[in-house]
């Protein structure tokens, strides 16, 4: 574990990432899903996990809670919760962590609701399951838990079934679940994504009062990095596998540190892109068995040097507390950010032209 | 006629729920009297909520569903009743793209088969060796090469297999493809490639693009008029910058505020927040059919159908709000030299 890699969040940390790796078989032998992977998650802070499909970003979250995909074969690292190593307990003791100190909801709600039961049973099964309440009081405590993410007349609708739901209610009725045994961190991979962006503004702004009102820490997985700007207070951009840069989103925003991120933030079309071409990164996302050498991102990257960029695998570098980037580069280079901070008018238009293919 | 699609008056409705007898309990109207015109070589956006209609609207113009009243007049010629065979001789000149290129795609068939499908329908028939140059100049068109014919769409991943079926739509050299959130399910760095392709190919081609999505921004980048659909009807219409930058319809107005802002700093802006979701179509609100949802609702909205009201600046929008602030309500487009500026036919409740 290297000392660079700790993100330290200044206040007491609640989720300390360290080292994770995660290596899945293959007919080739091992390949590396996610590669040293740390960050950390403080208390009642809001953390961005960001990249694109391919990136290790959802692995990583579903290693916290020793969630994994089929065919692993090995994990290492350390994942810290409140002081205490998850990685490699066992799933009974995992299971009073689960849904208890730390809740997930996931993209599509359909998935984490069974639909033969009605919403009340499930999260009051949930209730008393780690909070050992009375029938009666699991009851009032899924009312009480529905009524604060918002959903109308929640006595009655206890007894409703996911399926009699509209997709933003389902949703809440996720978070009431997640929520309803008080957690001190919540994981949400992609939340909003399948919802309309109406729905997700109510979501979000429900998400944020109820973290205010929890005192709860939250760890975002998303791929929208407007709802990051939202959202978070720091953001940790991954990309195949490993952590390229992380910070403050102020500040990742407005002066990114690596060409990934920039290229992400110029890429999201904006009210002032029309009529212009839109910036792209070149290629695709390579996949964890064919990663290329040097820098993975270099024959995708604008700024790439030959005989630099593709010679050695960087290392994380620590550009001062919380702020890191994995560019070797990063210090000769101006990239483009977003906002006032950021040199967006004058280098964003130009490099655009240059770095589209 | 400067106009390769114009739409009048437009209804589709669809029967939902069926009785012991197998007859429709209702008729849900996805698609309520809509007028549209989309100018040739130009991209017109059409966005919404999910429900809002717009995907209907977009398959209803290239009589993929049926409609049940108003005109389609493609290139200046009525399409609506066309029969099939008629239609079949057309095809080749207009084109879907599906959001989901994994299901769009026949992961059995090879690219050459696949990309050469829609050249059956063309007059006169092309031979083996044609297609396969077609084929591989819409392949080459699209970033990807002949080295491709033989492989199969699912050896392809999620931006490639887009690339296909925009090959797919581009090889008949159609003048009309509906993009039905041809992007939406693309990563970042992929979906811009994608925008920027089908702005390439525009400009080459000359093609028109009815473009449908949710995400107004991305709209807003890539359309020339932008047409706001909510609850089957069009309730804002007009040149894309004027929609983006001075909305005339609260709805609209609350789409754009509800748009996560990618700058950290404007995070703390007012936010319109709209209460509730949308209506059932099977019982749409009296009057306006926003009002249920709109912060500004007066007693009206409820009794009155919002007048078509012209915006500054371009374009419509119907709401009684604009028809009270001293603006002239039109019936006739003030400007008809400018394309798209139709009114829809003021969503009258039937």
């Amino acid at each position: 574990m290297r000392a660079a890699d700790v993100q330290r969040s200044g206040s007491g940390e609640l989720l300390a990432i360290d080292g994770l790796s995660v290596d899945v078989a293959a007919e080739g032998g091992p390949v590396r899903l996610v590669n040293e992977v740390s960050f950390a998650v403080g208390s009642q802070e809001t953390v961005a996990l960001v990249g694109e499909s391919g990136s290790g970003k959802s692995v990583t979250a579903m290693s916290i809670l020793g969630l994994m995909p089929p065919r692993i074969t090995t994990t290492r690292g350390s994942v810290r919760f409140d002081g205490r190593e998850l990685l490699g307990l066992r799933s009974r003791e995992l299971d009073r962590v689960r849904g208890n100190d730390i809740a997930m909801i996931f993209q599509e709600p359909m998935t984490s609701l069974n639909p033969a039961f009605t919403i009340g049973e499930q999260i009051a099964e949930q209730v008393r399951r780690h909070r050992g309440l009375s029938r009666q009081m699991a009851r009032e405590r899924a009312i009480s838990v529905l009524d604060l993410v918002g959903v109308p007349s929640a006595a009655q609708r206890i007894k409703a079934y996911p399926h009699e739901f509209s997709g933003g209610m389902r949703q809440r009725v996720m978070m009431a679940m997640a929520l309803s045994c008080e957690p001190k961190l919540l994981i949400a991979d992609e939340p909003t994504t399948a919802l309309d962006v109406t729905i997700q503004a109510l979501v979000l702004a429900e998400l944020h009062s109820l973290q205010q009102q929890l005192a709860m820490s939250v760890l975002f997985i998303t791929h929208d990095l407007g709802v990051v700007a939202e959202t978070a207070d720091r953001v940790v951009v991954m990309y195949a596998g490993q952590v390229v840069e992380s910070g403050r989103t102020a500040d990742v925003f407005a002066n990114p540190q690596h060409p990934y991120t920039e290229g992400l933030l110029q890429s999201v079309p904006r009210g002032d892109t029309a009529g212009s071409r839109l910036w792209s990164i070149p290629g695709v996302m390579p996949t964890p068995d064919a990663l290329p050498p040097g820098c993975h991102f270099h024959p995708r990257c604008a700024h790439a040097q030959p005989g630099v960029c593709d010679q050695g695998e960087p290392q994380l570098q620590n550009l001062g507390p919380g702020r890191s980037s994995r560019c070797v580069r990063h210090g000769e280079l101006r990239l483009s950010g977003i906002g006032a901070g950021g040199p967006v008018e004058s280098g964003g238009v130009t490099i655009a032209d240059g770095g589209a293919r | 006629m400067n106009a390769i699609l114009t739409v009048e008056d437009l209804t589709v409705r669809f029967p939902v729920g069926r009785n012991v007898f197998g007859r429709p309990r209702g008729m849900l109207t996805a698609v309520d009297h809509v007028s549209l015109t989309v100018p040739r070589h130009q991209t017109v956006g059409l966005v919404g909520e999910s429900g809002s209609g717009k995907s209907t609207l977009g398959r209803a113009v290239l009589r993929l569903i049926p409609s049940q009243s108003g005109t389609i007049a493609f290139d200046g010629s009525d399409i609506s009743q066309l029969g099939s065979r008629a239609l079949r001789t057309l095809r080749p000149r207009m084109h879907l793209i599906f959001q989901d290129p994994y299901s769009s795609l026949d992961p059995s068939w090879e690219v050459e088969d696949l990309v050469a499908e829609p050249l059956g329908t063309v007059e006169p028939p092309t031979n083996r060796r044609q297609r396969r140059a077609l084929v591989i100049e819409a392949l080459e068109r699209v970033g990807l090469s002949a080295t491709h014919l033989n492989r199969y769409a699912s050896q392809f991943s999620g931006g490639q297999r887009q690339r296909l079926a925009i090959a797919r739509a581009l090889v008949t050299r159609p003048d009309l493809i509906v993009c039905d959130e041809a992007v939406s399910a693309l990563d970042v760095s992929t979906r811009s490639q994608i925008i920027n392709l089908l702005a390439d190919l525009q400009k080459s081609f000359g093609m028109t693009y009815l473009f449908i999505a949710h995400d107004l921004a991305l709209v807003r980048h890539i359309s020339d008029r932008i047409a706001v659909m909510y609850l089957g009807a069009i309730v804002e219409e007009g040149p894309a910058q004027r929609v983006y930058e001075k909305p005339a319809h609260p709805y609209t107005r609350s789409l754009l505020s509800a748009i996560p802002r990618l700058d950290p700093a404007a995070r703390q802006q007012e936010r319109i927040v709209l209460s509730g979701e949308l209506p059932s179509p099977l019982a749409l609100p009296s009057g306006c059919r926003f009002r249920t949802r709109c912060p500004h609702a007066m007693p009206i909205c409820a009794e009155v159908t919002p007048p078509v009201v012209a915006a500054p600046g371009g374009g419509w929008a119907a709401c009684h709000l604009n028809a009270q602030s001293g603006s002239i309500p039109i019936s006739v487009p003030p400007d008809t030299a400018t394309p798209g500026q139709m009114p829809a036919g003021a969503p009258a409740n039937d």
